[in-house]
């Protein structure tokens, strides 16, 4: 534990606590003996969340022949595990709407967010992982530590952001040299707090850690190249000239996967990004492309 | 064992080549013994296996590797290279992995621009 990291997510204020549906969501599925039943009962607690639910299942995507009107069978139809995502996905975007647009583009960050967390997925489905979900999730909230940081030192970051991009080094370089730890720890510690698995913690605690043994877990393995990867293809597409973090020897040797992985691997990702960003965020059409 | 073998991504690989290792699915099957002359049905079967390299003898590999970017008129290529090089300041360009994605996000990139000039509607 870090006392500086945890002053500044008090500091950070309303996202302290993940919501109790996803808690409780969790806890009804890991049961073995709930049924989809019981997730719908959950779920029709939340209205909000009814409202997103059948509005997914009734999407493209899914472009079922008849409508689905009753969240049972929305459950039914996208699967326990998808809903855990979209409810976790969902509360945490809700969690950051204050952030003011000036300060940093939220369409921007949740669009990265995404690509690096389908693109943990395709890596976790090439490994035949079982729960590839889970890297998902993981993606998904990798940079949720500098939200945290915008939040909690407001321009004291900008200047950190500003100082970086000028000296033409990485983020989290500067970070570190700033105040002593990168957002990877930050994010680490805030999902300690939510109580979400160990593994989980440690992908996103040392995403950009360049120690060595820290890639031994394979989840930091892959949300360390699923961040590459993805970042290198934004830049790719010319969405983006930011700089991309190093590759680590050990991460990629963890993953265990053959180079030739990396072209196939870019092209379902740009197969499942849009699918993805339509699953969680219904919503906003926008967010497919870059507004700027 | 042969001396020149190359590592050839699928999507390069052309009947005639020669396999100079077993090409072994990644739950471990052979599909295909070291030896055997590639044919189109061997490279679909590749593909729907998720195949995604195999061995090849000799050199014709290495031409191989460069068809996709070859496809692609080199002015673009260039052009594309020296835009992404600025992104990959803080990457080891001698570790394959590095290589092998930068040389996808050419592609990627070259593909863009080759669409966009070749009909200027674009989205």
């Amino acid at each position: 534990m870090n006392q500086a990291i945890d002053d500044l997510i008090v500091k950070a204020g309303n996202l302290i606590t993940l919501p109790g549906v996803y808690i409780r969501l969790r806890a009804v599925i890991d049961n073995m003996r709930s049924s989809n039943r019981d997730v719908a009962a959950l779920i029709s607690e939340d209205a909000a969340l009814t409202a997103r639910l059948l509005r997914i299942a009734n999407s493209s995507f899914y472009s079922f022949p008849s409508n689905i009107d009753t969240v049972t069978r929305a459950v039914t139809v996208i699967g326990t595990q998808q809903i855990t995502d979209i409810v976790m996905a969902t509360a945490v975007q809700e969690m950051f709407e204050g952030i003011p647009e000036d300060k940093v583009n939220m369409h921007e960050f949740w669009r990265d967010s995404i690509a690096c967390g389908v693109t943990a997925r395709i890596l976790a489905t090439y490994r035949g992982a079982l729960n590839v979900e889970r890297f998902f999730v993981a993606g998904l909230l990798h940079d949720i530590g500098r939200l945290v940081m915008f939040q909690a030192l407001g321009e004291k970051y900008w200047h950190i952001i500003n100082k970086a991009e000028e000296s033409g080094a990485l983020l989290y370089v500067i970070e570190r040299k700033v105040l002593g730890f990168d957002h990877g720890e930050v994010g680490a510690q805030l999902l300690k707090r939510w109580e979400l698995p160990q593994h989980m913690i440690d992908g996103i605690h040392y995403h950009h850690r360049n120690d060595d043994s820290c890639y031994t877990c394979i989840d930091a393995a892959v949300v360390h190249v699923a961040e590459i990867i993805s970042t290198a293809l934004r830049v790719a597409r010319g969405e983006s000239d930011i700089l991309i973090s190093p590759l680590d020897e050990v991460a990629w040797d963890t993953l265990a996967l053959p180079i030739s992985i990396i072209s196939p691997v870019a092209s379902q990702l740009e197969r499942q990004y849009r699918d993805a960003v339509a699953l969680v965020f219904p919503d906003s059409d926008e967010l497919g492309y870059a507004s700027a | 064992m042969t001396e020149a073998s190359t590592r050839v991504n699928l999507d390069d690989l052309v009947p005639g080549m020669v396999l100079a290792a077993d090409a072994v699915h990644m739950n471990g099957r052979v599909l295909l013994n070291a030896g055997a002359c590639l044919t189109e049905k061997h490279v679909r079967i590749f593909k729907t296996w998720g195949l995604t390299e195999a061995l090849i003898e000799g050199t014709a590999g290495e031409q191989a590797a460069n068809i996709a970017t070859q496809k692609i008129d080199p002015e673009i290529v260039m052009q594309t290279e020296l835009v992404l090089k600025k992104s990959f300041a803080h990457m080891d360009m001698n570790f394959a992995p590095v290589v092998e994605l930068f040389k996808t996000c050419v592609i990627t990139h070259a593909k863009i621009l080759a669409a966009g000039e070749n009909s200027e509607s674009g989205d």
